[in-house]
């Protein structure tokens, strides 16, 4: 299917652009809202909504800007932080300890452990070095800002920042060659 | 000397972008420089690529009824109904401005109304208050009335009948004499109304002596109550100069009548 026909559906409010939208990044969106949420049943309100202000916000995409599923993603990411930025989920996860921080003790010192990868992440982010992974999950999937991170890590605002730009630079890097691999496969197959 | 493209490159702000990280006013910033300079947007450009590749990759499978829950709220958005298309909102604009006409007019018709309604109330007041006066007039007048009516049909009330002398041989009237409660009304059957500066007197006749017992006007409409002396044998009228005469003028008796024949 032609991607300008989409955009047209999208930009006229038009059902068959989210039916065809749904299909494509349905499912990778539910995974990243899975990894924000943590809850099915919050997933799915919360892709729900997403979707609905994606159809209703159609005629506003500008394709000059970004991608159709970079525009997907930022609405959908927004939706799910601006929940669990909520006091009510931040009350509940107090209440029910599921924080991403877990305070433990070792040697006396008080240590912030990191409790992430509640759904371990794969492809090419797990290829990613340990201290790059962790920092886009926390942003990325988890919502923190960095100054939360430079704090619970324990590291300057400033490394913070570096390591992210690291990170995506390595996370780009890794997917060029990835498309590489995949080109060279093609052609030699 | 790095210029301003290199310094953005190499700052981290593109990263924060595609992650999501900076708020409204620095995303606009890092927009303006991603369409300034096609390189930047090259670059920015591969990492939402390389981000998108990563949740496509860490897709999970959302359960089979989300995609038809999704359609079936966009169709109830879509449904006029559910709610109104925003042509129809637009359509619907003039509505507030003719409320509000509406409500003026109401106002200023509903102030007018009031104020003739208060015109109205205070003339009714009048109207009333001498409504009001005119009734206890009439009340006062009609328990007077009943007074003399009770007077009359007492059975201690006597009536005197006093005729006509030669100089008026029509004139007549009744007196009616209660020797119990002590009192005496007059009531004119005819009488001329007397000439300017003359006025019926009316005299009793007590041990021989003609005694006076007030004035008295010809009007027949009403009972005239005069004085009353216990020791009166007849009762007469005479016509006196205005402002009552101490002798009565015997040439000028109109009536007379003895009480007890």
């Amino acid at each position: 299917m032609e991607e300008n026909n989409i955009i047209q559906w999208l930009k006229s409010k038009d059902k068959r652009a989210i039916e065809y939208l749904y299909d494509r990044y349905g499912n990778a969106l539910y995974g990243m809202v899975m990894r924000i949420v943590h809850s099915e049943a919050l997933a799915q309100d919360i892709l729900q909504e997403a979707f609905i202000k994606i159809w209703q916000n159609g005629d506003k995409y500008d394709e000059q800007k970004a991608s159709v599923f970079t525009w997907m993603i930022k609405i959908t990411r927004n939706t799910a932080l601006t929940f669990t930025n909520s006091k009510a989920h931040r009350e509940s996860l107090k209440r029910e300890s599921l924080d991403a921080f877990e305070s433990v003790y070792e040697n006396g010192t008080l240590i912030q452990q990191i409790n992430v990868n509640k759904i371990g992440l794969k492809g090419l982010i797990s290829q990613l070095e340990e201290k790059y992974r962790i920092i886009i999950e926390l942003v990325y999937f988890e919502g923190y800002t960095q100054q939360e991170i430079g704090v619970f890590l324990g590291i300057p605002l400033g490394t913070v920042k570096s390591r992210l730009k690291i990170a995506l630079k390595a996370l780009r890097k890794a997917f060029e060659q990835n498309n590489l691999v995949l080109i060279f496969c093609f052609w030699f197959v | 000397m790095m210029n301003d493209k290199d310094k953005i490159l190499h700052s981290g702000l593109l990263e924060q972008y595609v992650l999501g990280l900076l708020d409204e006013q620095e995303s606009k910033e890092a927009e303006f420089y991603i369409q300034q300079f096609p390189e930047l947007q090259q670059h920015v450009n591969e990492l939402h690529e390389a981000m998108e590749q990563v949740l496509i990759q860490n897709a999970i499978q959302a359960p089979p009824h989300l995609k038809q829950n999704i359609l079936s709220e966009i169709e109830q958005l879509q449904s006029p109904k559910a709610s109104p298309s925003k042509s129809i909102v637009r359509k619907m604009a003039w509505i507030p401005a003719v409320a509000t006409t509406i409500a003026l007019l109401f106002t200023v018709f509903a102030f007018w109304k009031f104020r003739l309604a208060q015109q109205e109330l205070s003339r009714l007041n009048i109207d009333y208050a001498a409504l009001q006066e005119t009734c206890s007039e009439r009340q006062a007048s009609y328990q007077e009335l009943q007074a003399s009516y009770q007077f009359v049909k007492n059975i201690n009330t006597k009536p005197v009948i006093l005729t006509g002398t030669p100089l008026a041989p029509q004139a007549s009237a009744v007196i009616y004499w209660n020797k119990v409660e002590q009192k005496g009304y007059l009531e004119v059957l005819h009488l001329d109304t007397p000439p300017a500066g003359k006025a019926y007197q009316l005299w009793a006749d007590v041990d021989g002596k003609m005694v006076n017992i007030g004035g008295v006007t010809s009007d027949k409409l009403e009972l005239q109550h005069i004085s009353y002396l216990q020791r009166a044998v007849s009762l007469n009228l005479t016509l006196e100069d205005v402002g009552q005469n101490k002798v009565a003028t015997v040439e000028q008796l109109i009536v007379h009548g003895n009480i007890n024949s």
